[in-house]
């Protein structure tokens, strides 16, 4: 039981690290907590849906299509809506990205309904029989694909130049401004990078998961953690403490029942805010 | 013909004018010094120049363009580079990450070149091409910083107090190194408080009193203008 706890946990770690992965870049550059995290991943989730509700889109394939447009939607709505308003002071960003969630929650509520929905693929019951537990197709793929998504954005992030400019804003923008670095097109495009993360975590999750106007908020309550656990700012932090946060759930709702499988989630925050607040990695990005 | 003229230049921040009327002129393969005391609006003339701050009123125009409400990356492309006073590296990256982050707007290029020729006027990097920038010493940083900015092939080398925080013995380098940087063709703007070094190695000077010039001329009459002795020198 124990093993298939493990394996379970590390499957839905990887979806969790995938939503801490945006919240913790734009941490790390931008200085600032993306309040409307959630609001962002429950769009992502309802984009998915729609798009294998009317247009019969396989979700993992919708991967491919959301993906891209977060990025897009996320540039656009900081380049043109919380950069320009919030007129270069960070309390004003939390205020803007707070405003903006209650304002995607609500226009969710009033379009989409406060229902439930999930999707059922044809394959969603079938699994790889491992000899002591059965894996679901659908895991092994959103583990796989979130593990791809990872590993791009530690390429981009390490061998490109937008990567390196990207990490050189973070800690230095007056430096960047005077080596020709456009710091606000720096800052849009962590930003959608950031969201971009959150599209391809949405479309993973809607095969496992059900989507509601709040669905969002329960994985970024996770997120946080995550991301106070690897390190504020830390790439490779969000990736392990997604998997470590991942298993603990899991692991724990095999020894204390499903539902408080989550106190150990409150008791690994509790004790990292007690010894290393600075997380597992510090504040690299 | 003048690579650089600022006309009847004011500029400061908010409701505040820190430089009030400031007008100079920088030639092709000169070394020309700003000298002044802290707090006089050094600093600010080149935050206005390298496009940081907007100007209030006035005109800066390089190479005949004006520079009014260009933006920094403009100014970087059109070949003006600023190394600002505290170094302002990337702390987080390698000395490497840092120097060819200098050519960032050129592309890759002639990065590998530019790389080279800058590695070869600061032998002491090569050594230490890997490692993090926050962990230099203060002069390693300095050179890595008058590097990051020759990496774009600067026409005019803006520099922002090379020597401020560096042993006597280094302050004496890094003007050495600012003499040779500019024997090879690169016009230099030197922002100085070290008023006998850098007059010693500029062509002409301006001197910086509550934000307005109050004396220019050549460097080497200026090493004998008894007002500036006065003022600066304490003789």
């Amino acid at each position: 039981m124990l093993p298939a706890a493990i394996i379970n946990g590390l499957m839905f770690g990887a979806i969790y690290a995938l939503v801490a992965l945006g919240l913790t870049l734009i941490y790390g550059v931008l200085h600032i907590i993306n309040f409307a995290h959630g609001a962002m991943l429950m769009l992502s989730l309802y984009a998915a849906f729609f798009l294998f509700q009317l247009a019969n889109i396989d979700p993992y394939l919708s991967i491919a299509i959301v993906t891209p447009a977060a990025f897009i939607f996320g540039y656009l709505i900081y380049r043109y809506g919380i950069g320009v308003l919030s007129k270069g002071k960070d309390q004003n960003i939390l205020l803007i990205t707070l405003g903006l969630s209650i304002i995607i929650e609500n226009s969710a509520l009033f379009f989409f309904s406060g229902d439930q929905q999930t999707v059922s693929l044809s394959y969603s019951f079938e699994a790889f029989d491992l000899g002591f537990m059965y894996l679901s197709y659908p895991k092994v793929i959103s583990f796989v694909a979130a593990l791809v998504i990872c590993a791009l954005l530690w390429a981009l992030m390490s061998l490109t130049d937008m990567g390196r400019a990207i990490r050189a804003v973070a800690k230095e923008r007056q430096g960047a401004r005077l080596v020709g670095i456009n710091v606000e097109h720096i800052f849009a495009v962590t930003f959608g990078i950031g969201i971009a993360c959150l599209g391809a975590a949405g479309c993973m999750m809607l095969p496992i998961f059900y989507v509601d106007p709040y669905t969002g908020n329960i994985f970024v309550l996770v997120a946080f953690t995550i991301v106070v656990l690897g390190g504020m700012g830390s790439i490779i932090g969000a990736l392990l403490g997604g998997f470590i946060i991942g298993i603990t759930e899991s692991v724990g709702g095999l020894l204390l029942g499903e539902s408080l499988g989550q106190i150990g989630i409150s008791l690994i925050f509790i004790l990292i805010l007690i010894f290393k607040p600075t997380g597992l990695f510090g504040s690299k990005v | 013909m003048s690579m650089i003229t600022v006309k009847n230049l004011s500029a400061g921040y908010g409701f505040v004018n820190v430089l009030r009327d400031v007008s100079l002129d920088i030639n092709a393969g000169e070394i020309v010094a700003v000298l002044g005391s802290n707090g006089v609006g050094k600093t600010t003339l080149n935050n206005t120049l390298s496009g940081l701050i907007k100007p209030k009123s006035g005109e800066i125009s390089f190479e005949g363009q004006s520079l009014v409400g260009a933006s920094p990356e403009a100014i970087v492309n059109l070949g003006m580079i600023h190394v600002p006073e505290g170094r302002k590296l990337f702390p987080n990256l390698t000395v490497r990450d840092n120097l060819e982050l200098g050519s960032y707007r050129r592309g890759k290029s002639d990065r590998a070149a530019n790389l080279e020729d800058v590695l070869d006027t600061f032998p002491k990097l090569r050594d230490r091409i890997n490692q993090i920038a926050g962990t230099l010493s203060g002069g390693e940083q300095q050179m890595v910083a008058i590097g990051r900015g020759l990496m774009s092939n600067p026409k005019l080398l803006i520099l922002d107090e090379p020597s401020l925080g560096l042993s006597p013995l280094l302050v004496e380098q890094m003007f050495d190194l600012i003499k040779r940087i500019n024997e090879k063709g690169l016009t230099i703007l030197l922002v100085e408080q070290n008023v006998i070094q850098s007059l010693a190695i500029a062509d002409r000077a301006y001197v910086i009193e509550e934000g307005a010039i109050a004396i220019s001329g050549n460097a080497a009459e200026l090493q004998d203008n008894a007002e500036l002795k006065k003022s600066y020198l304490g003789l």
